[in-house]
């Protein structure tokens, strides 16, 4: 890491001279992090209501990017309360014993168009899977929408087991959808 | 209630429910569907069991008053709450679950009150390879929206009887009576193309 640039005369300069782009930061209140089910045979969404995210991404240098998410387990959401209260419970989420998911980029690749495929690992429920999620950026200036979808087993991660883990119940696959609002992108 | 009015009030109901009127499809609910059966044995007292969860889906058409049931049934899940007994109903003489491992119902002939609740449903039962009238009538009919899955969920509780002589099973007939009554929970979830 090169030493910050602790002069404010020199702040600026040494901004547009910096060869890495500033840190990009994510608007939560622009953001959405939602995760879908089906229980018995109907569509149940839930989201994630308190997390953060960190990130370095240039778009013109996507490789180099990085990605971190923290996920609050307790802020998991649905409509009605008492799935919310449901999901926190050891057999669902264990919100108790494992309080963070988190999610960290091993690497970005560019497909073109403002699409990228982003591998990487997700700790959930103490359990660790790589995933690779595809990534659409529609950027404006400096600021951009990355949003995209894939699919979990939720029984990798242990959530719902016993009596639970029927899928005639609830299904195994869970399709999570995210839509990120971030600031502070170079140019395109 | 005068006539007229529940006459209104009926045809109130069935046009709420009436916009683009097509028949809707219901899933059953396997957390809430359940055959219980009962026999008399010896006159005396009524040996239960039950079928569970049962797989399903059902079809109303609220406008024309038509409708159509199919269930299938795992003859494998009666249950007394007996070790001995169910294991005894299951053998090739009374349930013959190896040769038959699933029962069915389909009923088409609906009945539907003013209101345009489930009155009764008849159609054939198939045991054992063979197949029966069974008519189910609706001790209560409802439709509700769960406010777990917010979508319209309709059920009720229903009762019939068939002869179990009829399907080829008559042991230790006349001590347990052949005449087996019925009696259905059922709840199902409406599937839109989802």
């Amino acid at each position: 890491m090169k030493p910050p640039c602790r002069r404010w005369r020199l702040a600026v300069l040494c901004i547009a001279l910096s060869p890495a782009a500033p840190a990009q930061s994510v608007d939560p209140s622009h953001s959405e992090l939602v995760f879908v089910t089906r229980m018995m045979g109907v569509p149940v969404q839930g989201r994630f209501t308190r997390w953060d995210a960190t990130l370095q991404f240039d778009p013109r240098h996507a490789q180099a990017g990085r990605v971190a998410l923290r996920i609050d387990i307790a802020s998991a959401s649905f409509v009605a309360s008492e799935v919310s209260a449901e999901a926190r419970r050891a057999v669902w989420f264990d919100a108790a014993q494992f309080p963070q998911a988190a999610f960290a980029s091993a690497a970005i690749k560019p497909l073109g168009g403002g699409r990228f495929e982003m591998s990487g690992r997700l700790t959930l429920k103490g359990r660790e899977r790589d995933l690779v999620i595809p990534v659409n950026l529609a950027q404006t200036g400096s600021t951009g929408r990355a949003s995209g979808s894939f699919t979990l087993q939720r029984l990798d991660f242990g959530i719902g087991t016993g009596e639970w883990a029927d899928a005639s119940l609830v299904e195994h696959e869970v399709q999570v959808r995210f839509q990120i609002a971030l600031t502070g992108l170079g140019a395109p | 209630m005068s006539l007229r009015h529940r006459l209104a009030f009926g045809v109130l109901v069935l046009s709420a429910g009436s916009a683009g009127a097509e028949p809707v499809r219901y899933r059953f609910d396997p957390t809430h569907t359940v055959a219980y059966f009962e026999l008399l044995h010896f006159g005396t007292s009524t040996i239960r069991g039950r079928f569970a969860p049962l797989a399903g889906e059902v079809t109303i058409d609220r406008v024309s008053r038509q409708g159509r049931v199919q269930v299938e049934i795992d003859t494998s899940t009666a249950s007394t709450g007996v070790a001995v007994l169910d294991a005894r109903l299951k053998e090739a003489d009374m349930l013959a679950v190896q040769a038959h491992p699933r029962a069915y119902l389909v009923a088409e002939r609906f009945e539907f009150d003013a209101a345009g609740r489930v009155k009764s449903l008849r159609g054939e039962f198939t045991l054992r390879g063979a197949s029966l009238a069974l008519e189910l009538r609706a001790l209560r009919f409802n439709c509700y929206t769960s406010p777990l899955l917010r979508v319209e969920v309709c059920g009720g509780d229903f009762e019939g009887s068939f002869s179990r002589g009829a399907a080829g099973i008559t042991h230790s007939l006349p001590f347990v009576s052949d005449t087996v009554r019925l009696l259905v929970q059922v709840e199902a979830i409406r599937d839109d193309a989802r």
